[in-house]
């Protein structure tokens, strides 16, 4: 016994930890979720893997991408009997993406998150998404250019976070906000097009936690350009003149370079007015009627019209919604909390009266003359 | 361990006791009268061995004996200094030659010890002394660059087996008389001889002191290379770590002295022990200082970056594939998964295999001869490299992982701290496999922690890091100009502090006249 137990204090030592050992051989990785409530209020969970193709002669593997599916009461339960159908252990540390299909999204995306919040070994990183019609759907698409679906996708939206169509936000920096009463959250909105490409189509509007209206690309960027959070890059089209004949000539096409935002919440009388003043300075990129410089101050007074309306009309979409992505419940909980006590929890954001004023200078027009 | 080296330390006081018992008994056996006796006396003390020349020798009606030994005396020299002198010399002069050329000794035992060295002994009869000439056989290695420490620039002086041409090289780039060697003798039945060399007016006399009390202290029959005299004196030999540093260059040896330390050579070997010394030591090149001193210290920090690949790197790496593979970047992921997907074995076996292979053809490699060697290196790199790959047995990353780790580590120039970061490896990789990340970080815990505690003759071993000195730092990672080296390092303990003043004082003029 003397001589045993040093031998069984070193396993005692050495063998305790591989309890906690988890082989990256044997993991299958789960690259995106998708969430769908079926017509029968069936819960769908939907998974897309990655199929590693052996590399021949040495080159870089080929990635392509197979889902799976099932039928469940909760995302787990799902989860569990994708399980039994798919060999190796199901691991979702290094999700990209969460997406929710329309009806699911309706409903409340929140009891079917509490999962990827409560289990450490989720990644934190992943995006989430809303999709017309059902998400499982988008995992199914077949891209030419790209085999990973999930790669596909995700690179789709990196680019429009650039492109400042879609808010940089994980479900880590979400997760505050979506259950903050005073601040409601933007989703990107994507849809498939016709089982080929993923197209992202704008922002999903949340009500609380619940989906209730979607805004254009364009639209999209302005809310951004609102909310202050402006990507790389900010592009706008926008008609500017009338008269030409040919109508591609009546269309300007300008990125926004720089960005003042000031938004100033008041109340008076229990009566809460906000005065949102946006200063943004432009370059000109497309201008196919020719000479800036000339019209430069009309130019401004145009656009800066036109962009107050565009303005306006986001706005009336996300009061619509009751959506408060710019946060006022928030100011006024921690400004004028009296105000807020109030005011209708829920649908105080269709109350507030808001002032909207674009200014637009243009700084640059390219190198054309 | 704290028993053991309980048990150790009571051993050696015991020790010391015997030995310093021994030492001040020198055996005295006076020159005997008759040259029949003395003789004998030489025959029975080398048991009649074939290599003992005694000639007898008449000198002006006076006989005598020669003595010495065939393997060790050239016979030139002996014909050339000692018998042609003799006999042409004056009668009455034959005692004044005697006297200017020859040492002199009544003590036999003190002969026969000359006799070892080379030396060739000379009796007469009825004389009460006998004389002793040095007249060894020199067949010395020339002084070339030792092939282990080699520099792009710079001298390419290297130390050899004979102590006398070392203490000559040293002398001769250090010339001042602030130089001090001291000959000391160690080993109980066959003495070897080592040679203390410091700058008198730096070096701490303190170190001296106990350096010479270890030595003092030493109880062994022979001492035959500096391995042993390394162990036997140095501060914990249950470290991984070596505390003195050995060098064949002359040059990093002047530089050592010249910052206080102390250097250690053996008579027979061509390294140099240097006390005491610090882990950043072991990182430092000749090259750094002959460099620019961008470039110099862009290497140096380097080499500090290799220690940390080299120690961690694979342990890394396992614990990533088989604990958290959740810090691998996106796009890294499926390419390291497509290439461990189908390897049959846990991830320490696959780097265990892998790190002992280059540890076996580096085995093989250091002990054949250089083609021979040529072509393991081509066997063991390509051939399993990449046939152990195409057999599914081992991963592709993990070949990257284990070549990255090798070059890593035999880029660090001292090769004693090589041998040891590519020993702690395999301790981390063990802990890497049981515990993941928490594994390496109590290991390099452990690891540091030891660092820090260690001693290298009372100075400590982390220095200038822990304790820590940052005028020091001018010298450790990072090699700033010359001129601004006004200090000497703090772990030297040198008694002089100050090294310089103004380096470049030109510059410091002009800038005074503007």
């Amino acid at each position: 016994m003397k001589r045993k137990l040093p031998i069984l204090l070193l396993f005692c030592i050495l063998l305790t930890g591989c309890w906690d050992q988890h082989l990256m051989k044997n993991a299958i990785l789960v690259q995106i979720l998708s969430y769908d409530l079926e017509d029968n209020d069936d819960f769908l969970l939907g998974v897309s893997i990655p199929i590693i193709e052996d590399p021949s002669g040495g080159a870089q593997a080929l990635v392509q991408s197979e889902t799976f599916s099932a039928v469940g009461l909760t995302p787990r339960d799902s989860r569990k009997k994708i399980a039994r159908e798919i060999s190796g252990t199901l691991d979702t540390s290094k999700n990209k993406l969460i997406l929710f299909g329309e009806q699911m999204a309706a409903t409340d995306i929140y009891p079917s998150l509490d999962v990827i919040w409560r289990d450490p070994r989720n990644s934190l990183g992943a995006t989430l998404g809303i999709v017309e019609g059902k998400a499982v759907d988008l995992l199914k698409i077949k891209p030419k250019h790209k085999t990973n679906v999930s790669e596909y996708i995700q690179d789709a939206l990196t680019s429009a976070e650039e492109n400042t169509i879609v808010p940089n936000e994980t479900i880590q920096t979400l997760a505050s906000e979506l259950l903050d009463p005073g601040e409601d959250v933007v989703l990107p909105y994507l849809k498939s097009n016709s089982k080929k490409s993923a197209i992202v189509v704008g922002l999903a509007l949340m009500d609380e936690r619940k989906y209730s209206g979607n805004l254009s690309p364009q639209d999209s960027t302005l809310l951004l350009l609102l909310k202050d959070k402006i990507g790389k890059y900010a592009r706008f089209t926008t008609k500017v003149n009338d008269e030409e004949e040919f109508d591609i000539n009546n269309y300007i096409s300008f990125s926004v370079q720089q960005l003042k935002r000031k938004l100033k919440v008041q109340v008076n009388d229990g009566v809460v007015s906000v005065y949102l003043n946006l200063n943004v300075k432009i370059n000109i990129e497309e201008y196919p009627k020719g000479d800036v410089p000339e019209q430069i101050n009309r130019l401004n007074e145009v656009l800066s019209k036109e962009l107050t309306t565009d303005a306006d009309r986001v706005i009336n979409t996300l009061q619509q919604a009751n959506c408060d992505a710019f946060g006022i419940g928030r100011r006024l909980m921690a400004f004028h909390p009296k105000t807020w006590e109030m005011q209708d929890k829920k649908d105080y954001f269709k109350n507030v009266k808001f002032t909207t004023k674009v200014k637009v200078d243009v700084i640059s027009h390219g190198i054309v003359m | 361990m704290k028993l053991t080296s309980l048990i150790f330390n009571k051993s050696k006081n015991k020790d010391t006791k015997q030995n310093s018992s021994q030492q001040n008994s020198q055996p005295v056996q006076e020159v005997l009268r008759t040259l029949e006796g003395n003789t004998s006396f030489f025959k029975q003390a080398f048991s009649g061995s074939d290599d003992l020349k005694i000639n007898d020798i008449n000198v002006r009606n006076r006989s005598g004996i020669l003595v010495y030994l065939e393997t060790m005396a050239d016979k030139e020299k002996i014909q050339k200094n000692i018998l042609k002198p003799i006999m042409e010399a004056e009668p009455n002069l034959v005692e004044d030659v005697l006297k200017s050329t020859f040492q002199k000794s009544d003590n036999l035992f003190h002969a026969q010890r000359e006799l070892l060295n080379g030396a060739c002994i000379l009796l007469f009869e009825g004389s009460k002394e006998c004389y002793m000439l040095d007249v060894s056989i020199s067949k010395d290695r020339p002084v070339q660059e030792p092939s282990n420490e080699q520099v792009i620039q710079g001298s390419h002086e290297g130390f050899v087996e004979n102590l006398l041409t070392n203490l000559h090289l040293i002398r001769k780039a250090l010339k001042t008389p602030n130089l001090r060697m001291e000959n000391l003798k160690i080993g109980d039945q066959i003495q070897s001889q080592i040679s203390l060399v410091y700058r008198e007016d730096l070096a701490n006399k303190e170190l001296i002191k106990e350096f010479k009390k270890r030595i003092a202290g030493i109880s062994i029959d022979y001492i035959p290379s500096f391995g042993y005299l390394q162990e036997l004196i140095e501060d914990s030999t249950w470290s991984p770590f070596p505390q003195i540093l050995y060098t064949e260059r002359v040059d990093r040896v002047v530089g050592h002295l010249n910052e206080g330390r102390v250097a250690v050579f053996i008579e027979g070997s061509p390294s140099c022990l240097l006390i005491p010394i610090t882990f950043f030591a072991f990182f430092h090149s000749p090259d750094d200082y002959n460099s620019r001193w961008i470039i110099g210290s862009f290497v140096r920090s380097l080499r500090f970056l290799s220690i940390v690949i080299a120690v961690n790197l694979p342990a890394v790496y396992i614990a990533v594939i088989g604990f958290h593979f959740e810090v691998l970047p996106d796009e890294l992921i499926l390419p390291v998964i497509s290439s461990i997907r189908n390897i049959p074995f846990p991830p320490l076996i696959e780097a265990l295999v892998m790190e002992l292979t280059i540890e076996l053809i580096r085995e093989a490699g250091v002990r054949l001869p250089s083609r021979i060697g040529q072509t393991i290196g081509i066997v063991g790199g390509l051939v399993i490299g990449d046939a152990v790959v195409r057999a599914g047995l081992i991963s592709n990353t993990m070949i990257v992982v284990v070549a990255i780790t090798a070059v890593a580590a035999y880029s660090i120039p001292a090769s004693a701290m090589s041998d040891a970061v590519r020993f702690l490896r395999f301790i981390l990789m063990l802990l890497a496999s049981t515990f993941g990340f928490v594994g390496i970080a109590f290991g390099t815990m452990m690891i540091l922690s030891h660092l820090c505690r260690l001693e290298s003759f009372g100075t400590p071993y982390f220095s200038p890091w822990a304790p820590f000195h940052f005028k020091d730092l001018k010298d450790t990672f990072i090699r700033l100009p010359i001129w601004k080296f006004n200090s000497r390092p703090f772990d030297a303990r040198s008694t002089t502090n100050d090294r310089q003043s103004m380096a470049r004082g030109w510059k410091f003029n002009e800038k005074k006249q503007k």
